[in-house]
């Protein structure tokens, strides 16, 4: 219960701030850090799909 | 009321609250950061969440011993009591979630779960009334030997190879898909597990001890020094407080179990050959 919280809010945060830092290194204002945001929520679904969802 | 007598009030009654009487001063976060008792100015300086600390330790040690000094097959008294303790750790906790495994981790599980609760029921044992795990340190230090305890487990059963394999690269994903998977792994595995134990404790127990501070501050200056109709409100932040000081008691408990079952629940996963 408590490691698919975990794996849930690892995933935005990690591709967000990986996303913040691309912004930062490109000039850009928030546009990778949004996608990262959705992109690591998604992947930590599918994370949390893989490992607790197929039984 | 007397100048003199409602001073008198002020300290006796809540020992904790500070300012002027006569205005009502909100809890700060001063409250976790108490002024030096002790060896003043040395290595060894000791405020009160200190004292209650080593207070706290040691009335657990003599609780133990004297539980188990003179074991009678009959257990009787103190024993009784002791064993069902430990009895609660090792089946609820050690063996629930590790099976046979459970019995070489009993002694680090009941030794977490007594401190926290030990440390955590001293935010409402009146002259005490903080909890020693309301600062970080101590939390802080627990979760870093859970996070030693259940990743040498793991590497000890698997060999680091295996272990890492198993947590950072979850089989049954399309290899470029690692590239996103593994970082959000390893973040939620080895940095936030020991973070999550940590905050999650500190939280609870520095909200809690809010909590009560700031419904029995309130309490005292509605009763005392508000004046009117304002007084009957006195009445509801009492029962507000006294409410808080049960459900501080049912949060002790709940915090020291959570803390404990997680370590245990952390050690199983490092330890079982499938994730």
């Amino acid at each position: 219960m408590w490691s698919i919280i975990g794996t849930l809010v690892a995933g935005p945060a990690v591709w967000g701030i990986a996303g913040l830092f691309a912004d930062r290194w490109l000039g850009f204002e928030r546009t990778f850090t949004a996608v990262g945001v959705i992109v690591g929520f998604l992947t930590s679904l599918y994370i949390v799909y893989i490992r607790y969802g197929r039984g | 009321m007397a100048g003199a007598e409602q001073m008198r009030m002020n300290t006796t009654f809540i020992p904790l609250s500070g300012g002027e009487p006569g205005e009502f001063t909100p809890p700060s976060i001063g409250e976790f950061f108490p002024g030096a008792l002790l060896f003043e100015g040395t290595l060894f300086e000791m405020s009160r969440i200190n004292l209650i600390m080593v207070l706290m330790t040691t009335v657990l040690c003599v609780f133990f011993i004297t539980a188990f000094r003179r074991p009678a097959v009959v257990p009787r008294g103190a024993q009784n009591f002791g064993e069902m303790a430990l009895d609660f750790v090792r089946i609820n906790i050690a063996e629930e979630v590790l099976g046979h495994h459970g019995r070489k981790y009993v002694v680090y599980l009941a030794t977490v779960f007594f401190m926290l609760f030990a440390f955590n029921i001293t935010s409402v044992i009146p002259p005490l009334q903080i909890a020693a795990t309301s600062v970080i340190a101590l939390p802080m230090i627990l979760a870093v030997i859970t996070w030693l305890i259940f990743n040498v487990s793991g590497v000890r059963a698997h060999g680091i190879v295996h272990y890492l394999k198993a947590n950072l690269f979850p089989p049954g994903v399309p290899k470029p898909i690692y590239l996103l998977v593994t970082p959000i792994e390893f973040v939620s595995t080895f940095l936030l597990r020991p973070v999550t134990l940590t905050i999650r404790l500190v939280a609870n127990m520095m909200a809690g001890h809010l909590l009560l501070v700031l419904f029995f501050t309130a309490t005292q200056f509605l009763l005392l020094e508000a004046t009117g109709v304002i007084k009957i409100f006195g009445l509801a932040s009492f029962a507000m407080g006294f409410a808080s000081t049960v459900l501080e008691v049912v949060v002790s408990f709940l915090q020291a179990y959570i803390f404990t079952l997680l370590t245990a629940v952390y050690i199983q996963g490092a330890l079982a050959e499938e994730h």
